[in-house]
């Protein structure tokens, strides 16, 4: 076992990042995410990468948007209010079709909140949070060996669609210790030079924008084109994990740390003789509906856990149809919901 | 393309000529005074838009000073000099 | 003219290379297309056309790539620098153009402003100042002169509420890592020609690797400005350049 490393979740996430290949990283400073741009600003020059300490999220978001027009495989990183400054440019982004991986470690909110972990941004993250008609895909890992192998993964997809791929996690699991083995390079590589900017030699120019005037000629066939590549990524690249569900009475449904504390109850209900099984999405966009559909049949109630006010349970009852009752475990403000509360609850549905 | 103005000057007769491109010319004027001859005007005609545009009076008195190519934001005017051959 | 002299015509000025064939978006009278084609000179004769990468704001000029010959980004409001940032940080061997109008540049870009020029980011700033929004159809801009009526100051800027016009040559002359800071006008032939050279020894620095260049060019916007194209000029000349004084502020790329 001479290969597993004990590190830090967020530390993790930048030596992935430059595993994937990624020389390129923008940031600013915001808890709780410090490990990032502190990792790759000693990390980077080793191998002849660039940090830039930006002046802003919103700077460090558009000088993504320059350099993924360039060509590179790019990363930011930041925690919720941060995140919501990126906003524009992810939108700005997804419209120009740049890949670029975005990491967001959610803090407490609303407003400027507090450092501890939470999962408030789901809305954010998966239903837009700019403006208009985009998704991101967004990869939810749940421990430190996830990180890694989902921050390499998450620079395969972008350059495979051309689209922003954000790493949700949260304060809890950045500031986790935990081993693991660090993943290898996939060796996919991804030819860009139909449109990255590198100076017109021996070609026609090539232009990256998002301002497209004629609705019907220009701004809708981007719209369509966006759309048809989502349903692409949402026929291809669902990921998601169960856990004893095949038999199970009652689903418990939870993302990220969320999903560690489900499964934790699943095995203390099992002891006590209630059959729970675990159902946890890991991409929340595109988020696993039919799977979830599949893995819900027959159940009695599912219980979704988030550290929230509920956000994830409306794409729950969306894609059980409401077929099922849907109860809910969540704590807001940094909170993070008890393991006995959750087999408490679901105590309560036997009765 | 490298002669000087003063080259110009020593020979006799007209000096060269500006090529206005009535469609692409929007008829702002700042050729007009731009021009040490006074040899452009906006026109009585109009181009395909209707924009009156500039023009040159044909005088022969253009001195291919660039000047009015050089204030034109649209590069509408492209500037001929002549040059004696043998 | 003896008579056995042929006279043969000789073009020498036209359209830079570097430069689509068409006709531009801009108002009649607008600098803008004056510094665009200052701007191709420059590129035609250092011959980087094939090297360079044009980023364009939002304002007037935000289709600005679509009459160069070269590759062109879209930057969102007031984010130009930060996108030359990262696309100079992927390509340290091309040129990379800052285009900017003075909305984007000092009002809703300055923090990147600053900070590009204070990380002295090896690129070519040009920043058009022409007193207002333009886009938008004529709102006060940071560079709104005392007095001067706009869209959103219809009995003219009140400097006790509105503060005062921002320099941004004097601004950025207080940075320690710009190598060049020149104000330059195109209201005349002598200024259009001294903003092609300032031009010139920004793009010059960039290809030497000097660093940090900004040119403000001081520009004519008649349409907004209430007035005809040659009027603008002088109002120009009159009014904003005791403003925003014309000269060089910084020239180490001559040191």
């Amino acid at each position: 076992m001479s290969d597993k490393l004990l590190m830090k979740g967020n530390e993790v996430i930048g030596e992935a990042a430059i595993i994937a290949g990624c020389r390129h990283y923008f940031g600013y400073p915001i808890t709780p995410q410090n490990e990032i741009p502190a990792y790759m600003a000693a990390r980077m020059p080793e191998v002849g990468g660039v940090f830039v300490q930006a002046e802003s999220e919103v700077a460090a978001i558009n000088m993504v948007l320059g350099a993924a027009a360039a060509g590179a495989r790019v990363m930011t990183s930041s925690s919720s209010p941060g995140i919501s400054l990126k906003q524009e440019g992810i939108s700005y982004l997804s419209a120009c079709e740049l890949p670029a991986v975005i990491v967001n470690m959610m803090r407490g909110g609303p407003g400027l909140g507090n450092i501890a972990g939470a999962q408030g941004d789901y809305f954010q993250a998966t239903k837009g949070g700019g403006h208009g008609d985009y998704r991101l895909i967004v990869l939810a890992p749940a421990t430190v060996q996830e990180m890694a192998d989902y921050t390499v993964q998450a620079f395969d997809l972008a350059d495979k669609y051309r689209t922003v791929v954000m790493i949700l996690g949260d304060g809890h699991i950045g500031q986790m210790s935990e081993p693991l083995v660090l993943p290898k390079p996939t060796g996919k590589t991804f030819d860009k030079s139909a449109w990255s900017l590198t100076g017109a030699k021996g070609r026609d120019q090539h232009i990256v924008r998002s301002l497209l005037l004629y609705p019907e000629d220009e701004l809708e066939k981007l719209n369509i084109r966006l759309q048809e590549k989502y349903k692409l990524i949402t026929k291809n690249e669902i990921l998601y994990k169960t856990y004893m569900t095949d038999d199970a009475d009652y689903l418990l449904i939870g993302f990220g740390m969320c999903s560690r504390l489900a499964r934790g109850a699943c095995d203390v209900l099992r002891k006590k003789g209630l059959k729970a099984g675990m159902f946890r999405p890991v991409t929340l966009w595109p988020f696993p509906s039919a799977e979830l559909a599949k893995a819900a049949a027959g159940k009695k109630k599912i219980l979704v856990i988030e550290m929230n006010a509920g956000q994830m349970i409306e794409d729950v009852n969306l894609a059980i149809g409401c077929s099922i009752p849907v109860d809910f475990v969540g704590r807001m403000g940094g909170m993070v919901p008890e393991l006995e509360t959750i087999v408490e609850r679901v105590e309560t549905y036997v009765k | 393309m490298q002669e000087t103005i003063s080259d110009i000057k020593t020979k006799s007769g007209p000096k060269g000529r500006p090529e206005i491109d009535p469609e692409i010319c929007k008829g702002c004027g700042l050729c007009i005074p731009s021009c040490p001859k006074d040899v452009l005007s906006i026109s009585k005609k109009t181009n395909s838009q209707g924009i009156q545009f500039s023009e040159y009076d044909e005088s022969g008195n253009c001195i291919a000073c660039k000047n009015c190519a050089i204030t034109c934001p649209e590069r509408a005017i492209s500037i001929y000099k002549f040059v004696e051959e043998e | 003219m003896s008579s056995n002299t042929r006279i043969k015509e000789q073009l020498i000025m036209k359209r830079p290379d570097s430069m689509f064939e068409m006709k531009n978006h801009y108002c009649p009278g607008c600098g803008h297309g004056i510094i665009h084609n200052m701007l191709g000179e420059c590129i035609d004769e250092l011959g980087v056309q094939e090297n360079t990468i044009l980023v364009a704001p939002v304002g007037c000029a935000v289709m600005a790539f679509l009459y160069f010959k070269m590759d062109g980004c879209e930057a969102p409001h007031g984010r130009v620098p930060a996108v030359a940032t990262g696309i100079k940080r992927v390509h340290p061997d091309k040129i990379v153009l800052a285009y900017q109008g003075d909305g984007d540049l000092l009002a809703i870009g300055m923090a990147e402003t600053i900070h590009a020029a204070n990380r002295g980011e090896n690129i070519t700033v040009i920043f058009v100042n022409n007193a207002n929004y333009g886009m938008t159809g004529g709102q006060m801009a940071p560079t709104t002169l005392p007095g001067q009526r706009t869209k959103t100051t219809p009995k003219g800027r009140n400097t006790s509420t509105e503060g005062f016009p921002i320099k941004a040559c004097e601004l950025i002359n207080t940075l320690e890592a710009p190598v060049f800071i020149e104000r330059c006008s195109v209201h005349n032939v002598p200024n259009i020609r001294k903003t092609k050279r300032a031009l010139k020894k920004a793009l010059e620095n960039q290809i030497e690797k000097r660093g940090y260049s900004f040119v403000e060019v001081l520009s004519m916007c008649p349409t907004n400005w209430g007035m005809q194209p040659v009027d603008g000029t002088k109002w120009l000349e009159e009014s904003m350049i005791p403003a925003f004084p014309l000269g060089n502020f910084r020239d180490r790329g001559a040191e």
